[in-house]
Order: C-alpha cells, then sequence, then structure tokens
C-alpha cells in the first residue's frame, strides 16, 4: 500500500500545522465532558485518546470531524476552521466510528464503492478487499457480515481513500489478532507516509504505536 | 468530482430499492389498496364515487407518501452511513436534492403510473384524468420535501406518530389546490388557478427544502 508522499507535500503551504484545536470544550446534557482541549498535529503524527467510559472521546472524535459542534472551540485544518472549509477538510479525512455505514442489503464491493467519494475500478477494490481479507465476501450482501468482517472492511476503505487524515474510533473492536496486527501494521505507514492519525483503543497497541503521545480525557 | 459523488449517492439509493423490490414498492400498493378501499365501502352509486374520487384518490397519494418517509433516513442514520454522508466532500444540500430525486421517482413515479387504475376504480370521467395527474405531479413532490424535511428534525427522537401530527396540517394547501384543480374541471371550471398555485408551492418547496433538510440534519447528527 504505497501511500503518495507528494500528495500531502503539495497541500504543505506556509502554515504549520494541519490539524490544531483551541480549547475544546463538550457537554452533553448538563454535563461537561472536557474542558479546554487543545493541540497541534502535524504531517506524520498521530495522537492516541484515552480516557474512560463515557468520558467523551467518542464526542472529541466526532467534533474533530466536524461531525459534531463543540460548546466552545474551534478546530482547525491548515490554519482555517474546518466548519469554513468543510469540502477541503473532508476531501482529507478518512473518519471510521462505532458504526460501519454499511448498507445490508448490498454487497461487500458495493458498500466499499459507496463509501469512498472518488472514483475507483473495480479491481482495485476487489485488490484491496483481498488485502484485508474479505476475497471471499466480496459478492456477499453485508448483512451476512461478522462484526469483525464489517471491521476489515473498513480497513479496506482506509486503504482505497488514500487520504492524509484518519480518525479511528475503536478500530481494533471485534477484530481477531490478525486483525488487530494489519490494523496496527496499517497506521505505522500511515504515519510513516507523513499521513496524520487520531486515535482511540482500549486495548494496548504494539511497540511502536505505543509511543505515540496520549491526550487523556479526565 | 462533485457530480460524480452525487451520481454515486443516486446510484446507492436506486440499487438499495431494486434490492428490497418489496420495501420500495409498499407505499405504492398502499395507494393502490387504500384507493379500492372507497368503493368497496361506499357501495355501487356510481355519481358519488365520482363526486368522491378526485379528493379520495389525493388522499390515498398523500397517505402513500407519508408512509414512505422513514425510508429517507431512518435506516442510514442506523447504520451509521449518514456520519459518512456528511463527510463527503460534497455540499450536503446537493447530496440530499439526490438522495429527494432518487426518492421521488421511488414513490412519486410510481403513484402517478397507477392512478389512472385507480382512476377507473372510481369511474372518473376521462377529461379528468390529465389534470388529476399533472397535480399528483406537481403535488407528491411538495408532500415528499415537506416531510423530508420533518422526518430530518425529528430524526433524533424517534418517533413516527410525531412525524404524522406535525407533517399533516402542512400538507393542507397541498391538498386543497391539488385536489381543488381537479374538482374545478368536474365543474367545468378551469383548473389554471389552482395549478399555478400549486406549481408555485412546488417551485418554491423544491428551491429551499435541500438547503433545509441539510440543516435540519446537521442538528439532528449532533
Amino acid at each position: 500500500m504505497a501511500m503518495d508522499h507528494d500528495k500531502f507535500a503539495i497541500q504543505t503551504g506556509t502554515i504549520p500545522s494541519m490539524i490544531s484545536t483551541e480549547n475544546l470544550t463538550a457537554v452533553r446534557g448538563e454535563r461537561l465532558l472536557f474542558n479546554q482541549v487543545s493541540f497541534e498535529l502535524d504531517y506524520g503524527q498521530a495522537l492516541r485518546i484515552t480516557g474512560a467510559n463515557g468520558s467523551g472521546k467518542t464526542t472529541l472524535l466526532r467534533i474533530l470531524a466536524g461531525l459534531s459542534e463543540p460548546e466552545t472551540g474551534q478546530v482547525h485544518w491548515l490554519g482555517e476552521n474546518i466548519r469554513d472549509c468543510r469540502e477541503e477538510y473532508h476531501q482529507n479525512l478518512a473518519y471510521s466510528g462505532h458504526q460501519f455505514g454499511l448498507r445490508g442489503d448490498l454487497s461487500a464491493l458495493e458498500n466499499l464503492r459507496y463509501l469512498l467519494p472518488g472514483f475507483i475500478s473495480e479491481p482495485e477494490l476487489i485488490r484491496h478487499l483481498k488485502q484485508v481479507g474479505l476475497e471471499r465476501c466480496v459478492a456477499l450482501p453485508a448483512r451476512y457480515l461478522s462484526q469483525g468482517q464489517r471491521r476489515r472492511l473498513l480497513l479496506a476503505r482506509l486503504l482505497a481513500s488514500k487520504v492524509s487524515c484518519w480518525i479511528l474510533d475503536e478500530p481494533l473492536a471485534a477484530l481477531d489478532q490478525a486483525g488487530i496486527t494489519m490494523v496496527e501494521q496499517l497506521c505505522e505507514e500511515h504515519i510513516k507516509n507523513a499521513g496524520i492519525l487520531i486515535i482511540t483503543s482500549h486495548q494496548n497497541l504494539s511497540s511502536s504505536l505505543g509511543e505515540i503521545p496520549e491526550l487523556s480525557l479526565e | 468530482m462533485i457530480l460524480r459523488v452525487l451520481s454515486k449517492q443516486f446510484s446507492r439509493e436506486m440499487l438499495g430499492a431494486f434490492r428490497q423490490p418489496g420495501d420500495a414498492l409498499a407505499p405504492v400498493v398502499f395507494y393502490l389498496i387504500f384507493g379500492t378501499l372507497f368503493p368497496l365501502a361506499l357501495g355501487s352509486d356510481p355519481q358519488l364515487l365520482a363526486k368522491i374520487g378526485p379528493g379520495a384518490i389525493w388522499i390515498a397519494a398523500l397517505l402513500a407518501v407519508l408512509l414512505s418517509l422513514h425510508k429517507l433516513f431512518r435506516g442510514d442514520l442506523d447504520n451509521g452511513y449518514l456520519d459518512q454522508l456528511l463527510l463527503l466532500p460534497c455540499p450536503l444540500f446537493l447530496l440530499v436534492g439526490a438522495r429527494l430525486l432518487a426518492h421521488w421517482l421511488q414513490t412519486g413515479l410510481p403513484i402517478l403510473l397507477v392512478t389512472p387504475l385507480l382512476a377507473e376504480g372510481f369511474g372518473l370521467n376521462y377529461e379528468l384524468l390529465p389534470v388529476l395527474l399533472v397535480s399528483l405531479a406537481l403535488g407528491t413532490p411538495v408532500l415528499l420535501v415537506l416531510g423530508a424535511i420533518n422526518e430530518a428534525l425529528t430524526l433524533a427522537s424517534r418517533g413516527g406518530a410525531l412525524l404524522a401530527l406535525l407533517v399533516l396540517p402542512l400538507y393542507v394547501p397541498t391538498l386543497v389546490f391539488g385536489s381543488g384543480a381537479v374538482y374545478a374541471v368536474y365543474f367545468g371550471e378551469s383548473p389554471a388557478a389552482h395549478l399555478s398555485l400549486l406549481g408555485a408551492l412546488t417551485l418554491v418547496s423544491l428551491l429551499f427544502s435541500p438547503w433545509a433538510v441539510a440543516t435540519a440534519l446537521r442538528i439532528s447528527i449532533d
């Protein structure tokens, strides 16, 4: 999975950090989830968000992806508020949440195609499905896929999308050992290829990924 | 790029309907069955049937559209696809427009196609059929997009009954002008006034609804 190095370099310009947040605060109902979260991420940098159940990890990721609005604070992409450059930002973003976004009556291949904005040829899509070990499920309706297989389908999507910024919410859930190793390898390679990775995971990550900075939500 | 994203989303909606034809055709079947209940219940008085026909057909169409609304976003909310829809690099109101168009082709168009059957069942005069079809062609998109706005707004609350209560009053003008046009011809008058008001309603709602639905979706997804 050769990641296109130059593709990210074009977007560098003079602005220092790709993703930065300023004083993010999130409130759910009456409860304050987190307060004054600020960080900056640049090419080839990763961030792991940790915290107990209900500490707001998913909320933070949704805010970072632009799906939810923070109570206060802003998220910037290349120095611009993501609300003002939504399409440009989303062109470079792959977000994978707790739900998979798969339609049960469409096949794995069709689901993969419709999850990707650009046009990718069918042989290439099938190649990505093979890469994640779904070669026997290409034409299978997604409702017959197991949880782990659905996760793998999302990995194929990450592979095929070739975007610079990954936001992954518990990508290891429901995966077998081989799948976990695959995710870790993909993430390592993504960071090596100057991509950005924001991840939450309750499981321990492998040694090389274990070194990425952590942001703890109290 | 944007056109490609849009055509892809459109084809996803259409393909999904072809995979679940029973689900997709349910509103039309409802339309036909509901329409045929009237002649069965009211007995065989041809004059009475011909008189209530246009109104009854319009109410049947209205309820059929209302019945189809839950398919618009609910399935994709449950499986998480709406998140991904919001993250596509394309203005959301265009994506919504593509989806509404696909949905109208799945419900509005079949309703139009089977309307001559219902008209026959009520024994409607043949000269009423063209104006009935025109009024339904103008009216069903309005019913659909008004319902879509409410559906998007009530996604978070998951209330089917709430949706119906909110939407039905909004359907009144469409129903009045739509069936009014047919009755105008029935009483030998020109349907032009009703149809132009209905057409204006169609234009305005088609123009603003994608934007309104997109905004409502963003609020509901938050």
